[in-house]
This record gives structure tokens, sequence and C-alpha cells, in this order.
């Protein structure tokens, strides 16, 4: 295993992440929460989650 | 009349002697079949010589005791297919500023295929094999030192005055304790040439020797020697180095690479259709918010971004919880945005920080039905403050937007690709440098030598 | 090459000369035998030939440059680094040449006219280690200056190859594997020696056989 079947093994995968994941972005995106929704037993209506979930740094309100 | 037809000589099948060393009675091995010019007994060191009528004559007495070297006289090994005997055994070395570099040089013996030489330095660990050049190599320059032999260029890597300090067993000359040559290396690595200039009363000889560095795994495995060889250190003179292997076919292919990704990259990037599903704007803060949406194409995975942003916007911040839920799934996903911006003078400097605008990019996002719904929040502080336009003051936000774009470009895939297929050759590059300084460290042009 | 009715004046045996030798070496009695013309003449015991351990053999039969030779005869010389054997080939096509055979490095020589050297390069004593010649366009350069002494022979030879005499000769190597050599003979004044010209070998590449037997080593 040498440096140059290194490179040609990266470049290979990097480049078929770009042709098969390029589009729907599963890989390189950050994933949120997910799962299944809670319905309100009562009206049917889906429950608002309420998890905080964090994107990015920076400040998180005031200073 | 005519006598019987003498034996031809040497016709018989020539065996390996045996002697008793003059000086202190041990026994000498002689595996060179008559090749030798002097031999060293192993026990004590004294010298002999053979004479015409085929008996070794002794020399000169020495009495030191054996030294064991790092493979023993008369191992055998094997190199690329080759049976070597190693029939002599030699210690030199050069002290270069004060510091003794001692090496280990043993001859090697085929009587087919002659002799070679296997050098093991003890400072650095590191083997080469070392055979007499077959012609004489050409000074090129003679500022940079390089020569060049058969189309190869050396270049001039070290000179050295070397000393024997140990001999043991048969040599084709007249070895000695204490003898003394100037020698020149010129490298190519992995190849390397050596120069050695002997003189004496009745001719003068200039030795030219083609090494080529070895692996010490190598000679290990071709003498069957037990356990693992010495340990090396720092680079070899003539080590290869790993980075430059291959380094035309390294840089021609990132050419071939660059062109790959550039089409690849505008054919992912043609193949989207981008379109804004959500655009809301003035949305009020009181209450959460909730909206039915198409992303893409059901059951087709797509990559999607959701801005938020608020208005009016300083020294204050807003946040939304976010939930999308796939209406056929009844899969959600969860996040949050938010947009804050702060800024300000501190000590005669204006900084600032944040946006009022915060965007989130989800993936995978597989097409079908939503349903959105949103929780917003915001920084309340200065609500109704009459003050407003006071430097450093807060502003909170009173509205909000939201956009939703799906089928975005992420660009992060294309910038990765092209960070791999132009970086790793430059990576390369920079560790090949390293290598070789490192390797020209033990040289005579060492920076700052 | 046809063998002629010759015998050794000193013991009677058949002294088979061949081709363009001049004397030869009595295989019974080790006598120096020297044939000028129809005349051959004795000059002297040679030394006893000392094993250096070279396995060519007298009288074998190999090939160079697709040219089949065989081995008619071995000079051995010596000096103070040692002593070596160049052997005597006599090809097919009727030339002759030289393979020498020195501490397990074998060359092949042919000799070439004189006068692509005459008066170009110095005399003996004139000759300077790690200088340049140019022979035929081709850079040498000088890496061995000797006065090699005869120590013994064996089958036939080109000359009358005398106890006692002085080899004073140089070895030259090109930037590509040429190797060639001056022989000057016994007098080191004169700038008009032999040439020679080759290129150094591997003995496998010559195909020797028969090759001499060592115990314990395969061919």
């Amino acid at each position: 295993m040498n440096f140059r079947n290194v490179y040609w093994i990266c470049a290979g995968l990097v480049l078929l992440l770009l042709v098969f994941d390029g589009a729907a972005g599963s890989l390189l995106t950050f994933a949120p929460d997910r799962g299944k929704v809670a319905r309100d037993p009562a009206s049917g209506t889906i429950r608002s989650h309420g998890t905080f979930v964090w994107f990015g740094g920076g400040y998180q309100g005031g200073k | 009349m005519t006598p019987e037809a003498p034996k031809k000589l040497f016709r018989e099948e020539a065996q390996a002697e045996s002697v008793k060393c003059a000086s202190c009675g041990g026994p000498i091995a002689l595996h060179s079949f008559g090749a030798m010019q002097r031999v060293i007994c192993p026990h004590c060191g004294s010298a002999l010589e053979p004479t015409h009528s085929g008996a070794l004559a002794l020399l000169e007495t020495a009495s030191r005791k054996h030294q064991p070297s790092v493979l023993p006289l008369h191992a055998r090994g094997t190199l690329e297919g080759i049976e070597w005997e190693i029939i002599g055994i030699c210690w030199r070395r050069c002290v270069v500023d004060g510091i003794a570099y001692p090496w280990q040089e043993f001859l090697l013996f085929n009587p087919y295929r002659g002799f070679r030489w296997l050098i093991h330095s003890n400072s650095d660990g590191h083997w080469t094999l070392g055979a007499n050049l077959d012609g004489a190599p050409e000074i090129l320059d003679t500022s940079h030192h390089t020569v060049r032999f058969k189309d190869r260029r050396y270049r001039h890597f070290q000179r050295a005055n070397a000393v024997v300090t140990y001999v043991e067993g048969e040599f084709t000359w007249e070895v000695h304790v204490g003898d003394t040559a100037e020698a020149n290396d010129f490298v190519a690595p992995p190849h390397g040439l050596s120069t050695e200039q002997s003189s004496g009363p009745d001719g003068a000889e200039l030795n030219f020797t083609l090494q080529q560095h070895i692996e010490a795994s190598t000679v290990w495995k071709a003498f069957a020697q037990p356990g693992k060889p010495p340990r090396t250190r720092g680079i070899g003179a003539l080590q290869p180095n790993p980075w430059r292997r291959h380094r035309r076919q390294i840089w021609l292919s990132m050419l071939v690479l660059f062109g790959l990704w550039w089409v690849l990259s505008d054919h992912v990037a043609a193949s989207l259709h981008t379109r804004t599903v959500l655009d809301e704007q003035n949305l009020g803060f009181d209450e959460p918010l909730s909206r039915t949406l198409t992303i893409g194409r059901t059951g087709e995975p797509t990559a999607i971004e959701f801005i938020f942003s608020a208005d009016p916007l300083d020294n204050a911040w807003a946040y939304a919880d976010v939930m999308l839920v796939n209406l056929a799934t009844e899969e959600a996903v969860g996040f949050g945005v938010e947009a804050s911006y702060y800024h300000g003078v501190d000590g005669g400097e204006s900084w600032s920080e944040g946006s009022s605008r915060g965007a989130v990019t989800l993936g995978n996002v597989i097409g079908g039905e939503y349903l959105l719904q949103l929780q917003p929040q915001r920084d309340t502080s200065s609500l109704g403050d009459a003050s407003i336009f006071a430097l450093g003051a807060t502003r909170s936000p009173t509205s909000f937007g939201i956009t939703l774009i799906e089928d975005v470009h992420l660009t992060r895939y294309s910038v990765l690709a092209l960070l791999v297929i132009l970086g790793l050759p430059m990576f390369g590059s920079l560790m090949g440098w390293i290598f070789e300084r490192r390797r020209w460290k033990n040289s005579d042009y060492a920076p700052g030598s | 090459m046809q063998p002629s009715p010759v015998q050794c004046p000193e013991c009677g045996a058949p002294a088979p000369f061949r081709g363009a030798a001049i004397s030869l070496v009595c295989e019974y009695c080790g006598s120096t035998v020297v044939r000028t013309g129809v005349n051959v003449e004795l000059i002297g015991k040679v030394s006893a030939l000392l094993d250096t351990g070279s396995p060519i053999l007298l009288d074998s039969r190999g090939t160079f440059d697709n040219l089949p030779f065989e081995i008619v005869g071995r000079l051995q010389l010596q000096h103070r680094s040692g002593t070596w054997n160049e052997w005597f080939l006599n090809f097919n096509d009727g030339t002759i040449g030289w393979l020498a055979d020195a501490q397990g490095s074998y060359s092949v020589l042919r000799p070439r006219e004189k006068s692509i050297v005459a008066g170009k390069v110095p005399t003996f004593r004139g000759l300077d280690l790690g200088k340049t010649i140019v022979i035929q366009g081709v850079p040498h350069v000088l890496v061995e200056r000797r006065a090699a002494a005869y120590q013994g022979a064996e089958g036939v030879l080109p000359f009358a190859a005398e106890p006692g005499i002085q080899f004073l000769s140089a070895d030259l190597r090109g930037h590509n594997g040429e190797f060639a050599s001056l022989d000057y003979g016994e007098a080191g004044d004169h700038q008009n020696p032999t040439l020679y010209m080759g290129r150094a070998v591997d003995l496998g590449a010559l195909g020797l056989s028969p090759l001499r037997r060592f115990a314990g080593w395969r061919t």
C-alpha cells in the first residue's frame, strides 16, 4: 500500500461520494433529531416534540 | 609409447579446508577455495597469507578477542535468488565532528558469482548491498559533485576517512587493522556509488562500488537469523523515499482527476432542480406556525435549506424550534435555527458578530407531503424601549421570516473532492521534502553544518 | 585447427599446437614449448599454477555475443594485490580473445589495431590514475596500472610465455561498462601498446561448460 494507491483510492471515494450523494446529501450533512411523531391521543393532531437541537456555533442568545 | 595423459588440473570437486591457526592453534575454516589473499584468524586476529605451496604462512600475530558481529561468519543467505556465504567480516569507522560512526562489512562469496558486500551501519541500523562496479563513473558537475554512470546521476553525499578496526575471516586483499582509505559516497536513492582510492609500490587502483539499499528484514530473512534485526534509526542514505515513489504518476493522475472532478461537479449541479418551496415574511412571534407543503418528488431524497430571519435585530437574538413531519411515514425531523446579531465598540475598535439570518441545511429528506411546525422565540429585553437608536442599544425583533428551498446545491461535496484531488499530492510533496531533509541531515551538506 | 604432429622436446609427448598458438605448456612434463615456424623450442618449466578458486576450466566451451568459443589456454599473472587468470579464447570464426578472471569479475577482450592508440596514449610510466583517455571517441577512465609477473600457464598461448617475464599493462573503464586494456609488454617507455577492447561480463551469460565444481555449491 503506497502513497499513490492511497491517493487514487481517496480520490475515487470522494468522487463516488460526489456522484452518488452530492444531490441528496445524506452523508455530509448534520443529522438532526429524527423519529416518529407522537399524536395527541384525544384530537389526533401531532404534538410538537419540543426537543432543542443546536446547529452551528456562535452565540446562543445574550452577550 | 605415449604415456598416460595426466589428470587435468582442477577437475575434481574443490573442497573447503580447515587449518589450525599458526599463532593460537584455533581452527580456521577456509571457504573461498583459494580466492583469498589474506586470512585473519577469527579467534586471535593473527594474519596469515597463502604461500605458493598452498600452505598458510603466519604474517603477523595478534591476540585480540573474537567480537560477535551482527551476522556470523560463514552464514549463508539467498538474495535475489543467488546464494551467498559470509567469508570475511571487517569493521570500519569514520569520525565526523568528533563523533565516531562505525559500520560492519560482510564479504559475501559465491564461487560462480564472485563477491558482494553487505554493509550494516551501527549508528542508524540501515543495510546496503554493494558490488564492484564494472566501469567508471563520469564526473558531471565539479561544484555540486555529481557523477553519472549508465544514465543514472548520483549526488555526492559524504566524504570520510574510513579506518579498519576489526577483521576476521578470508579476504581478497591485504586487509589490516588500522588501514585507512578515503571514501566518497554518491547517492541516487535507492542506488549509490562509492569510490575508494588505494595505492601501492607497483601500482595504484581506483575502486568503484555500486550500492543499493536493502531492507533489514530482507537481510534477516535471507540469512535465516532468529528474532528481529537491529532497529533502524533515522533515514538511511540510500533509503528510498516512499512519498516520491510513482511521483510522475501521481501528478499526471491529478490532472486527469481534476478534469474528472470538473465534469462530475458540473453534472451533479446541472441535475438539480432547486426550487423555493416556502417563503413567508413578516410573521409574528406570538404564536407557533404550522404549514403543510410538498417537498421534492415522492420517495426521492433531496437536500433542503431552511432560512430563518428576524427583523429588526440589533444586539439581540431570535430562535425557531422547527419540526418537519413526513405525513406519509409520520417520521419527523427536528432542529433549531438561530439568528443573532451583536455589535459594539471596544477600546476604539468596532466589532460585530452574527447575522439577522440563520440557515440550516438538511440532507436526505425524502420527498413527499410535509407538515412544518415552528415555535419561535426571541430576546424580548428591549421591546418597547424608547432609546432604540442609542449606540450599543438592543433592538428586539418584532417579526420573522422563513424560506424553505428544496434540491439545494451542496458545494461541500465538490469542495471536499477538490481538496482531496489537489491536496493529497501537495501533502505528499511536502512529506517527500521533509523526508529528503531528514536524509540529508546526515550528509556533508546538512544545513547549518 | 588440426593438431600438428609436434612432440614435446623434453618428454616426447604430443604437443598439440592449434590455431594462433605460439607456446604450449606440456601436459605431461610442464615444460613450455615454443613454436617458431616449423621449429619447436623448449623455453623452460613453468611455475605451478596456483588455485585461485576460479570456476573456469581449460578446454571448456562457451558463447560470447552469439559467437561460440573454446578456452584453449590460460596465463596466470601475479602482482601485489593477488593472482589472476587470463584465459585464451579461440572463437569459431578463427578470431581470438581473452577472458580476464580476477576476484569474481570477468571481462572479455578482443585485440584491436595498435594504430588506434599508437602515439595517442602516454607511456606506461606516464599513466595517471583517474585520467580520461578517449579511444575511438569513447572516454575511458584509467582505473588500474600494474607490473605483473608471470606465474604459470596451461594449454596454448599466442606468445612465448616465458617464466620470469613481466607484463606492464593498464586497465581503463568506460562510463557504460566498456573495458579497454593497454598491454605495454615489458617496456615502460614507449607509446605503442597493444590495445584490447571489450566489456565486463556476467559469468552466467557466457554459458561456460563444463564449470568447476565446488563442494557445497550448486552451479
